[in-house]
């Protein structure tokens, strides 16, 4: 194949935008980790921009000792392994049978599955259905409620519906029934799918605060670790209620601030690279698809 | 409006009077008590305080206690996220899960609810119950009838008495002051001609970081903070309570008659290089500029009155010392003369946080019962100081000062303990001069000196406007933000314009702010003015 100067260029200016880009995004997180590592003096004296500065690592000791956000990265680490473990099952539940085209009413069940997603009750009649099941200010409430969602169901379904027909017929003609044949045939060819829609659950799950603000407020001890951190940032920028009462509060560093935020950023930042490919290929598929 | 206030106070206490007549009446309710056991909920800002535990905590049993002991209820407290609370409190609302006696800064929400019927009136109850509230009554004083309808004779919320009414101050470094031999200005000549020094001295103040000076120090909230600067050119005849009910609907007094004048001033200090070249950018919440100031490299600003003292290790005025040295201090002054020579300076109402009861509240003497209790001044004296060599000790001088006790049982959970005592915003030992000597110890680290004086430049010539409830203004439902967005450009702008195009840059902003519904406000807060009280 021959190139053209243009699309050399082209291919510069691209590259070019790609870096700026990159820079726009990785800058912001970079500053706030090196500003986790710099001493509260740098800090003030607005010193610290791409390296730290007098390398200090009082706010991790603080943050690492505090029961309260170690037990708060664990247990929004375990709620994130059951959850997205819980919603890859139901979601595969949910997606497996509405491929099969001999299903009475799958038209309708689709159709009403895909409303919900286009129309929300919003959040005082999720509190009143909630609070009428018992499940406000308990942790079930970050869990059940939100354990499907209607976006990934429909690129899981697309994705089964796309493996031919024939090697699930081939299974019946083994005897399979419907339930082995998802266990021997679709899941093993699923694999990608599978690890991105996990990656979109546990991404959401990890990042997810707002649930547990609106229906958990009471029960501090189970909120996850992104709930928490909103608080300290919020309380100690809150200049709004320090006018309001009179009094400012006391504020956290800045270095604490950006190590909290690190502490809660970094454990999901880890896993991405694994995940990346599959992350990839699962968001196309469902872009080509869907 | 007055005259109902009056019926209203009087039928109080008249009934209060003729209290052990009509005690008779309730059956479950005998001598001032409960003959069974009534259970109220009642709401807790909950700020993650270190220590602090709504079911482990001496100011919560303390009150658990005496009103089983006193009226036989037992008292629950639900807490709350301090910070989210404006976004939990509709919710709660909605699905009716409010706390019986419930609280929050955001009036409009209970207004919002009272509307529909998910908040009671309290003017019936209050009216009702009056004989066994005397304690409130005179505790609460005028703020019990602050949300009054004149038309209708609800009152959907009561305000907590806020008693320290200290509002904004400006603040100098003493030690540049020094160094170069001025005396701390009296006039905005004189804080100008301040400036304009330290400018031309940056070298000698600063040394090799001279080109961090920043003469004035301010942030894209102007209206904070320059407020005092922007008030001294109101007229001192403008400066009442009818000009503060037409223009005052935002608090930060931006369309009283002048302010225009003030911002001409800053701008003509922006460009002469005296304020902080890119304050602009300094939004709410970045602390950019306090650590500037920290730092050492700023010479004057305005906010808060207390604000260098407050922070504990992290004040501004602990660090500076830490940083720059003993003599490194800032000091309040009071410079900024009207057109009468007065420094007259807006100061907070005496409204504080808003309390009511939603209408799931079926235990409504009880919750009264429970504020009246919280009013008598050895109840709330205790919330407020608490254990005595715990939570609080006498000095050499016999002074109340404030401990900050371990984490554990004893700890308070904010500043004066706050949310435990929701009636009162401030300090009360039921005495002025005691809550003022109070007051000037209570900062760790800070030389009671520097308070003193912070407070007495900060209630210097101030204003408390009185509140005057003609009913809502319909014209402000929904306009809040947008009119914040636009005060807050229109003083960013204008200040940041060059000095001959500032009448444009403001006249352009002002009129966009009145076409986006502050026309609308004016005109209705000025019709119902002149309706109730004549032109």
């Amino acid at each position: 194949m021959i190139k053209s100067k243009h699309s050399k260029w082209g291919d510069y200016l691209v590259v070019f935008l790609c870096v700026i880009m990159i820079l726009v995004f990785f800058l912001p997180v970079w500053n706030v980790f090196v500003r986790s590592f710099s001493s509260p003096q740098a800090l003030i004296r607005s010193d610290v921009y791409l390296w730290p500065v007098d390398i200090d690592f009082t706010a991790y000791t603080l943050v690492l000792t505090d029961t309260t956000y170690t037990w708060a990265l664990l247990w929004t680490a375990m709620l994130t392994i059951g959850c997205t473990i819980l919603s890859m099952t139901m979601t595969t539940l949910c997606a497996y049978p509405l491929i099969f085209e001999k299903l009475r009413g799958r038209k309708f069940i689709n159709g009403f599955i895909m409303l919900t997603m286009y129309f929300n009750a919003g959040t005082i009649p999720n509190y009143l259905l909630f609070k009428s099941l018992g499940m406000i200010n308990s942790p079930t409430v970050l869990i059940f409620p939100y354990c499907i969602s209607v976006f990934n169901m429909i690129i899981m379904r697309t994705f089964l519906q796309n493996i031919p027909d024939s090697l699930r017929e081939s299974a019946e003609i083994d005897g399979a029934n419907p339930v082995r044949t998802l266990i021997s045939i679709y899941l093993p060819l699923s694999t990608s799918v599978l690890a991105t829609l996990s990656l979109f659950y546990a991404v959401g799950r990890w990042n997810g605060y707002s649930d547990a603000l609106m229906f958990m407020p009471q029960n501090k001890t189970y909120y996850p670790i992104q709930l928490l951190l909103y608080n300290i940032i919020q309380s100690k920028e809150s200049l709004d209620a320090a006018t309001q009462e009179g009094f400012s509060t006391p504020g956290a560093s800045d270095a604490l601030k950006a190590a909290a935020v690190m502490f809660a950023t970094i454990p999901i930042l880890m896993i991405y690279p694994w995940l990346q490919r599959y992350f990839i290929a699962g968001v196309t598929l469902g872009a080509m698809k869907g | 409006m007055k005259k109902l206030l009056a019926i209203l106070v009087t039928t109080m206490l008249l009934v209060s009077v003729m209290a052990p007549l009509a005690l008779a009446e309730d059956a479950g309710f005998v001598d001032g008590k409960f003959t069974e056991t009534r259970t109220i909920t009642v709401a807790h800002f909950d700020r993650d305080t270190e220590g602090w535990d709504v079911d482990n905590n001496v100011f919560i049993d303390f009150i658990k206690q005496s009103m089983l002991e006193q009226y036989n209820i037992d008292v629950e407290f639900v807490t709350t996220p301090r910070w989210t609370e404006s976004d939990n409190l509709p919710t709660y609302l909605a699905a009716g899960t409010a706390c019986d006696v419930s609280y929050t800064y955001s009036d409009g929400t209970i207004e919002t609810y009272f509307k529909q019927d998910a908040v009671l009136d309290l003017a019936p109850l209050l009216e009702e119950y009056g004989e066994y509230l005397t304690d409130m009554v005179d505790f609460f004083g005028t703020n019990l009838t602050w949300k009054l309808d004149p038309v209708e004779g609800t009152i959907y919320a009561i305000p907590a008495v806020r008693i320290e009414t200290s509002r904004i101050n400006t603040f100098v470094r003493a030690d540049w002051l020094d160094k170069l031999g001025m005396e701390a200005p009296t006039t905005t000549e004189e804080f100008e001609a301040m400036l304009i020094a330290f400018k031309d001295n940056a070298e000698l103040l600063l040394g090799d970081d001279a080109d961090m000076m920043v003469p004035f120090a301010l942030t894209e909230d102007v209206s904070w903070r320059a407020n005092n600067i922007l008030v001294s050119c109101v007229a001192d005849a403008d400066m009442n309570d009818k000009t503060n009910y037409i223009y005052g609907y935002d608090s930060r007094q931006f369309l009283f008659p002048g302010v225009k004048e003030g911002a001409r001033l800053l701008n003509k200090w922006y460009n002469e290089g005296l304020i902080l070249e890119d304050f602009s950018l300094y939004k709410m919440g970045d602390s950019a500029v306090d650590n500037l100031i920290k730092a050492g490299f700023v010479g004057a600003f305005e906010n808060n009155w207390d604000y260098p003292f407050t922070g504990g290790d992290e004040s501004i005025y602990n660090m500076l010392t830490e940083q720059q040295g003993e003599d490194a201090k800032f000091i309040a002054i009071d410079p900024f003369q009207n057109d009468a020579g007065l420094t007259k300076k807006v100061l907070y109402s005496s409204n504080g946080i808003y309390i009511f009861f939603p209408s799931t509240n079926d235990e409504p003497l009880a919750s009264l019962l429970y504020l009246n209790w919280m009013a008598k001044l050895e109840n709330r004296m205790y919330l407020q100081f608490g254990e005595e060599g715990i939570d609080f000790e006498y000095n050499a001088d016999g002074v109340r000062t404030i401990v900050t006790p371990d984490p554990g049982y004893y700890t308070r959970e904010s500043s004066n303990n706050i949310d435990t005592t929701m009636i009162i915003n401030g300090l009360d030992q039921g005495d002025a001069t005691l809550n003022a000597q109070t007051k000037a110890l209570s900062y760790a680290g800070v030389d009671s000196y520097y308070v003193e004086l912070a407070w007495n430049m900060a209630m210097n010539n101030g204003i408390s406007f009185a509140n005057i409830n003609l009913g809502s203004v319909e014209a402000e439902e929904g306009v809040s933000e947008v009119l914040e967005t636009k005060r807050d450009e229109t003083l960013n702008t204008a200040i940041n314009a060059s000095v001959e195009e500032f009448d444009a840059v403001w006249d352009a902003g002002m009129q966009e702010y009145l076409d986006a519904g502050g026309q609308a406000i004016i005109d209705e807060r000025a019709e119902k003015y002149n309706a109730a009280y004549g032109e």
